[in-house]
């Protein structure tokens, strides 16, 4: 009885314990060190091109402030909820890592719905297109592949969580719960420079 | 049998034991969490007045939001990552190499635009 308890509980880092969890976690965070990479390609073109408007607006002219402070809120606030899930996942706690998985996830949707209204009211309102500059397609590469990741963020844990709402903690499991999390992490590192070199350097000129 | 019991009670007693440290580690986790969370919260309010203020100077401005950024992407990695935690020497470097070829691409295409 008393072994078969033991074997229930989870050592300390089950996302670990494995060898498969072991070289999926070393994987992914290669992963996201090319990740980083691609992103930076992106960060360098746009602050290369970030004055090229070719006549049209500027990017003081088009920023709002506000919009971008609530959507990097909603964004970092997305991050802590997935600390507290990885936490429940360290102390076998299935439901409550769930749980705060899919407030990660709503955030995430908050986040996304915010840039789809962001963009179509720079296309709208102001002929702010992927075609109309060097600076319009520089911007809406570096910001539209980090709403992609964003989309692929939400898509990702909504599959896992249908997948694996059934089959429980184990360590088959807890990998797959443990990278999602570190790649939420990293949208959020990404987003970081997003607000900082397009949003408030493009207000500083 | 007697080998069985015998590992069985040593267990039990190492467990009661790992599981007042694993809880105490916890909690001193979470509180740290919380902090971190508080202070990225504050180094963004700051980035955003530091713009939305004209008091400061736009060069000042530029090089002090960089810094604020990379003050949170510390505590992004180190913290909610956990890449402070034990066995993540690996990860580090694999990480902190795409960090510097990033670096490295950062400059050399905005040298190539500009």
């Amino acid at each position: 009885m008393k072994s078969n308890e033991a074997m229930t509980k989870l050592p300390a880092n089950p996302e670990r314990a494995t060898l498969e969890g072991k070289n999926k976690f070393l994987g992914f965070w290669f992963f996201l060190g090319g990740e980083t990479v691609l992103f930076a390609s992106l960060f360098g073109v746009y602050l290369g091109l970030r004055n090229a408007t070719n006549g049209g607006v500027t990017a003081n002219e088009l920023f709002e402030l506000p919009l971008v402070f609530i959507a990097t809120m909603l964004l970092l606030t997305s991050s802590l909820t997935s600390v507290f899930a990885t936490m429940a996942l360290k102390t076998n706690h299935f439901k409550r890592m769930i749980g705060w998985f899919v407030v990660t996830g709503l955030l995430g949707l908050g986040f996304l719905g915010l840039e789809i209204y962001e963009f179509n009211h720079y296309v709208h309102e102001y002929g702010h297109t992927i075609k109309s500059s060097a600076w319009g397609s520089a911007f809406y590469t570096l910001v539209g592949t980090h709403g992609a990741h964003v989309f692929m963020g939400i898509s990702w844990i909504t599959l896992l969580i249908i997948r694996n709402l059934r089959r429980g903690m184990d360590l088959y499991t807890a990998p797959k719960f443990y990278l999602f999390a570190l790649y939420w992490h990293f949208i959020d590192v990404v987003w970081i420079f997003i607000f900082t070199v397009v949003y408030l350097m493009g207000k500083v000129g | 049998m007697a080998h069985h019991e015998g590992h069985d009670t040593l267990s039990e007693h190492d467990q009661s034991h790992l599981d007042i440290h694993h809880k105490i580690a916890h909690e001193k986790e979470f509180k740290q969490q919380i902090v971190s969370f508080a202070m990225m919260i504050f180094l963004t309010m700051i980035a955003f007045v530091a713009v939305a203020s004209d008091a400061i100077s736009d060069a000042f401005t530029v090089v002090f939001i960089m810094i604020l950024a990379g003050i949170q992407l510390v505590f992004q990695l180190y913290m909610f990552m956990h890449l402070s935690h034990k066995g993540h020497q690996y990860p580090a470097w694999g990480i902190f190499f795409g960090v510097f070829v990033a670096g490295t691409c950062v400059v050399a295409l905005m040298g190539m635009i500009w």
